[in-house]
């Protein structure tokens, strides 16, 4: 049996069977998601009159998905508006169907038993609106807690302890409309973790929030991800913070799945760290630049004065064997990594990743 | 016995209806001049009939504008509670959480409409007790049969108002449902008047109103000579709204159910 965090309340879930007990098999993905495809079609007739649509020809907003998330392991799921991440924790949350292929969490499956999904996922949507906030922290977290099914002693523990968790222990009496946009976000992260789910889905955790915010509502995530063996999966435009996670990623853009992965394998695959040079002298530096380029061993990334940025499949060593004799008005180099947001888009522009 | 799948549910059901009760509860006191205002608006047609009472110069007029305009509001308040929930969860950005959690949605219904049920019903004795102190005349030896009456009128209002939120979580805006029937109602409940001035063919619509059989019984057991009214009565009032009930509940609880998978198979639910 898959270790998960188990709560010290009892769950009050009405009409819970044996079936609703179902956990996941040893070793298991707790989340499945297997050849989703996800059509959006333009509405009917009847529906036009009650909501306009821009849909006005079927749109793929999800293309064959597979991915499994294993507990105590984060995804992060990178990719442009439009790639599909929204969609896709909207079928796991149960808010809407698959077309195609199925998911499961825990073993039950999110269309036809969305019901006993919805107390085993923690979600945190990326409007701040779905927060009461003209409520205080504690409020908030009492009136998700009732409607989780958990019993009001064990629930007055458990969100003092989860506000702890999230660093609100000292605004819990504080509405949410006077919180930063940071202790929002701490705040939403609070709501997914107080019922002690086995999946946490983070639709973009850290939007709208500085980078040392970011930070730590990331620690916490990675800390309750662990401590709880929380099956987790993130979505982020902020690609420094899916680099700090040092976890899985899934690499997404139109519907598809472009990188499905660890990151460090994504680096090693599609990284050709660079070797950044400053010379001497900036004549020095066009010198070698004209040289590495006429007997090809290399191509120039960068060449500003004194500072040039070679990018080469030779590999650091060699190429620097290779500049001999041009050695001595070197005044310092370093490997330079490409930075993820470049290495992505190479990814996504070569279209050819998987 | 606590595991039987009926005490469960009716726990569970209680606990749902606890949270929303104190999330209504506290987000109106978090307005408090807002509230303290449609509580005084809600006496305004108390008012405004006592004085048009004065015009018409009819006996009892007054207290069966009156006793119309109470249970007229008591079903509304079971017809536009849930909607209007569903609005403010819409417009505040709620609606998605709320269809996340683990509670069944057929239970949400009851859940949401329970605080402005209660606000409802609190305007409603507003404006009784205003028209009370203005000299309208009760059978008072009626009202506790009259109050359960009452609670029959506002479990079929919310038939209607669970059939309305069908449309509501896919239209997003406007009800269709309710402009209908709240127009109907205004015209034909006879709310203000009698059935009587209705041209006879019309009459039709009225009785098939559940709000035209609400308004025919509390008149006949509070208006001080309601016995000798010459509408239908009070027993069969109460069968027609009972049948109401027991049939449109589930079918409105069944459209509800299906309107939602529609709208989560479309992909509309978490959008606005």
């Amino acid at each position: 049996m898959a270790a998960r965090g188990r709560s010290r309340w009892t769950r009050r879930d009405a009409g819970a069977s044996p079936e609703d007990r179902r956990l996941v098999p040893d070793g298991g993905p707790v989340v499945s998601i297997s050849n989703v495809t996800k059509v959006y079609t333009p509405y009917p007739p009847f529906m036009r009159i009650l909501l306009r649509s821009s849909i006005k020809s079927s749109i793929v907003a999800l293309n064959d998905v597979s991915v499994d998330v294993e507990a105590g392991s984060i995804l992060a799921i990178v990719g442009p508006n439009g790639a599909g991440k929204s969609t896709l924790f909207r079928i796991l949350t149960g808010l809407t169907t698959p077309t195609e292929g199925s998911a499961t969490i825990c073993g039950f499956d999110v269309t036809s038993q969305a019901f006993h999904v919805r107390s085993r996922v923690g979600f945190a949507p990326a409007d701040e609106r779905t927060l009461l906030l003209r409520h205080t922290c504690r409020e908030n977290l009492m009136f998700h807690g009732k409607l989780q099914g958990m019993e009001l002693r064990g629930l007055l523990r458990e969100v003092d302890a989860t506000l702890e968790l999230v660093g609100l222990g000292k605004a819990k009496n504080r509405a949410g409309i006077a919180l930063s946009s940071g202790m929002k976000a701490r705040l939403q992260l609070a709501r997914a973790l107080l019922h002690r789910p086995a999946v946490l889905i983070l639709d973009e955790p850290t939007g709208a929030i500085d980078p040392l915010a970011a930070y730590e509502v990331l620690e916490i995530i990675k800390q309750a991800a662990r401590e709880r063996n929380i099956a987790t999966l993130i979505s982020s435009h902020r690609l420094e913070e899916i680099e700090a996670l040092h976890d899985n990623v899934v690499l997404m853009d139109q519907g598809k799945i472009v990188y499905k992965g660890d990151l460090d394998v994504m680096r090693e695959t599609w990284d050709k760290p660079g070797l950044e040079i400053v010379f001497e002298d900036a004549a020095s530096a066009t010198r070698v630049a004209e040289l590495v380029v006429n007997m090809g061993l290399a191509t120039i990334s960068e060449h500003d004065g004194v500072v040039l940025t070679l990018s080469s499949d030779l590999g650091t060593g060699k190429l620097i064997h290779a500049l001999t004799g041009q050695t001595e008005q070197i005044r310092s180099f370093r490997e330079v990594k490409l930075p993820l947001r470049d290495l992505l888009a190479k990814i996504l522009l070569s279209g050819d990743a998987t | 016995m606590n595991g039987h799948p009926v005490v469960a549910g009716t726990r569970r059901l209680r606990q749902v209806g606890s949270a929303f009760f104190r999330l209504g509860l506290q987000q109106t006191l978090a307005y408090p001049l807002s509230f303290v205002q449609s509580q005084l608006s809600s006496i305004v047609p108390a008012i405004i009939f006592f004085f048009v009472a004065k015009l018409v110069a009819q006996e009892n007029y007054y207290t069966s504008v009156i006793i119309g305009l109470v249970a007229a509001g008591v079903l509304d308040a079971g017809v536009r509670g849930f909607t209007r929930e569903i609005d403010v969860a819409i417009n505040r950005g709620w609606l998605e959480m709320f269809l996340v959690e683990p509670v069944r949605w057929r239970f949400l219904p009851f859940g949401m409409a329970l605080w402005p049920i209660t606000l409802g019903l609190a305007s409603v004795s507003m404006i009784a007790l205003t028209a009370a102190a203005l000299g309208a005349q009760f059978r008072l030896e009626n009202l506790p049969l009259a109050l359960v009456f009452l609670l029959l009128a506002l479990a079929a209002g919310l038939v209607i108002g669970t059939l309305s939120a069908s449309l509501k979580v896919l239209a997003k805006s406007g009800d269709p449902v309710l402009f209908v029937y709240g127009l109907l109602t205004q015209i034909f409940a006879g709310v203000y008047f009698d059935l009587d001035v209705i041209p006879a063919p019309l009459r039709v619509i009225s009785w098939a109103l559940p709000h035209t059989y609400a308004i025919a019984a509390l008149r006949r057991l509070l208006l001080p000579e309601g016995s000798q009214l010459p509408s239908i009565s009070v027993a069969t009032s109460t069968w027609v709204l009972v049948a109401f009930c027991v049939v449109g509940y589930p079918v409105a609880l069944w459209v509800y159910g299906r309107a939602l998978e529609y709208g989560r198979r479309l992909g509309v639910l978490s959008g606005y």
